[in-house]
Parts: structure tokens; sequence; C-alpha cells
């Protein structure tokens, strides 16, 4: 099971705390589909995605990355049981949505990238670290139900 | 051989031109010892890398992460010889400094977060994927001469 420091958990919920959901999802999603773009196969139904403009102005990606956002918060609140709080998310993008657990890796790399230019200075390398664990153990949890 | 549009040109060449080499290198390289604990191994003469306050108050490391990140400028200098301007890095990092050519990437990724807290919004997914792709380039690069 994962262990966190008082630290951790700290900067993690601190980190949480100043994260505007409804801007810094949909961000993270924008970008994960600008800069890896095969991405875009998961999504398409959402319209125009041809190119940065068109992603960034798409309103299904900003509601998509709201949703997701939110997802995340459930690993916030319950960050010694992560794995089974994510058990059926999981299944869900195995089985149905068939999304490949790397994306989950480049999503929460975008997202640290998000939170990094929203935080500046202030995401200093202890708390980059913390979150970067965090981040792991969310996208190790996702992948865990795939067979 | 990788393709570079004008416009990607003009981004690299401009993120670089606003990149504090005596600031962002050091941070740059702090935060991979502290995110990436393993990487310590390899400045074991660097004297106290105990903690995040010890590794970046380290003069050592701070020098050391001026000269990696000069040696970016030989390949923004050089988009369409990368491979070739760093052959001898390559092979001074295999066969003398038996370096693990995984953190290039995780060096990469820690410049690209340092960056992202520096420009903040103006570091927008667009100039995001050109500066992941130039990055991904030069790691490409420096393990190119690994057997």
């Amino acid at each position: 099971m994962v262990e966190w420091t008082d630290a951790e958990r700290k900067a993690i919920k601190d980190v949480w705390g100043k994260l505007k959901g409804d801007i810094i999802g949909p961000q993270a999603l924008a970008r994960c589909l600008i800069v890896y773009p095969w991405t875009q196969r998961y999504f398409g139904s959402f319209g125009s995605l041809s190119d940065a403009a068109a992603i960034m102005a798409n309103k299904k990606v900003a509601a998509h990355g709201k949703v997701v956002l939110n997802g995340l918060g459930r690993a916030v609140q319950s960050m010694d049981d992560i794995k089974n709080t994510y058990a059926p998310l999981s299944v869900l993008h195995s089985e149905k949505l068939h999304v490949d657990p790397d994306n989950f890796r480049l999503l929460g790399d975008c997202l640290t990238i998000v939170v990094a230019s929203q935080l500046g200075r202030s995401f200093t390398p202890d708390i980059q670290a913390a979150w970067q664990k965090f981040l792991a153990v969310v996208v190790s949890a996702l992948g865990k139900q795939y067979h | 051989m990788v393709e570079w549009s004008d416009s990607e040109r003009k981004t690299i060449a401009s993120v670089w031109g606003k990149i504090n080499v005596d600031k962002i290198g050091p941070q740059t390289l702090a935060r991979v010892l502290i995110v990436y604990p393993w990487t310590q191994r390899y400045f074991g003469s660097f004297g106290n890398l105990s903690s995040a306050s010890a590794v970046l108050a380290n003069l050592k490391v701070a020098n050391h992460g001026k000269t990696v990140l000069n040696a970016l400028d030989k390949a923004v200098k050089n988009l369409d010889g990368i491979k070739a301007t760093y052959s001898e890095l390559s092979q001074l990092h295999c066969n003398t400094l038996n370096v693990d050519p995984d953190n290039f990437r995780l060096l990469a990724d820690c410049l690209t977060i340092v960056v992202a807290t520096s420009f903040r919004s103006e570091f927008n997914p667009a100039v995001q994927a050109t500066w992941q792709k130039f990055l991904s380039v030069v790691v490409a690069a420096l393990s190119s001469r690994y057997h």
C-alpha cells in the first residue's frame, strides 16, 4: 500500500485546493490532444479537433476536461484507497472505452505542466515530487483492472 | 530525418532566447535529483544531496545544471543536425559516465516543468508541443550511440 508522509498529504491537498477545476481540466485535456495527437482517436464524436485553436475552443473537450478533473478529486479525498476508488473507472476504460493505459500517464504529464504554469514558482521541487507521486498512484490505479 | 516547420523553428528559437541558463539550468538539475532521487547516484562527488534544500543550495549541482543547459544551445543552433551534434556527448554518457539513457527523458521533463513555471500562460499548448518535440529529438540523439 502507498505510504504518504504528512508533508506529501499537505502538498497534494494544497495544490488541489488552488486548482480551478473548470479551467485546469479543460486545459489539461486540450494539451493532451494537441501535444499527443493520437489521443484524438478517442474523441471522434467531439467535432473539430483539426488544430490547436479548434481544440482549445471545442466545448465538448472543455466539458470532458472538467469531468476528468472532477474524477481526480475523488483520489485527493481518498488518498489511502486510490486503487479501490478507481477500480470501476479502470474497468470502464479497459472494457468499454478501450483506452491504451499509456495515455493516463500522458494526461498526467499534461496536467502537471498546467499546474506548473498556474502555480509558477510556488510549484517547488518538493511539491512537484509529491504531486508526481500522487499522479503515478492514480495512473497505476487506472491501469490496474486492465487485462 | 526530423522535419521542422517554420513555425516550430521560430518557436524553439523564441523559447530558447528567453531561457536564462544560469537560473533554469540549476533549477532543472535540482528538480531531477529531488523528484527522481536515484539520479543522485551519478553525483557522488557533489557533496550534500540529503534533502531538497541541500540539493537546491548545492553549488556543484548549480554549476553542473548550467553546463547541461548550455549544451542545449548546440541543438537549438543546429536543428537539422542534432543527432550528429550530440554523437560525442552520447558516447561520453554511455562509455564513460554510464548514465542510463532513461534519465535524459526525466531531465527533459523537469526542464519542461521549469519552463512552464517560468513562462506560465505563454507556454501555451502549441508551444508545449513544439518544445516537447524538440526535447524528444535531443533525448533520442543523446541515446543514439548507446550500445
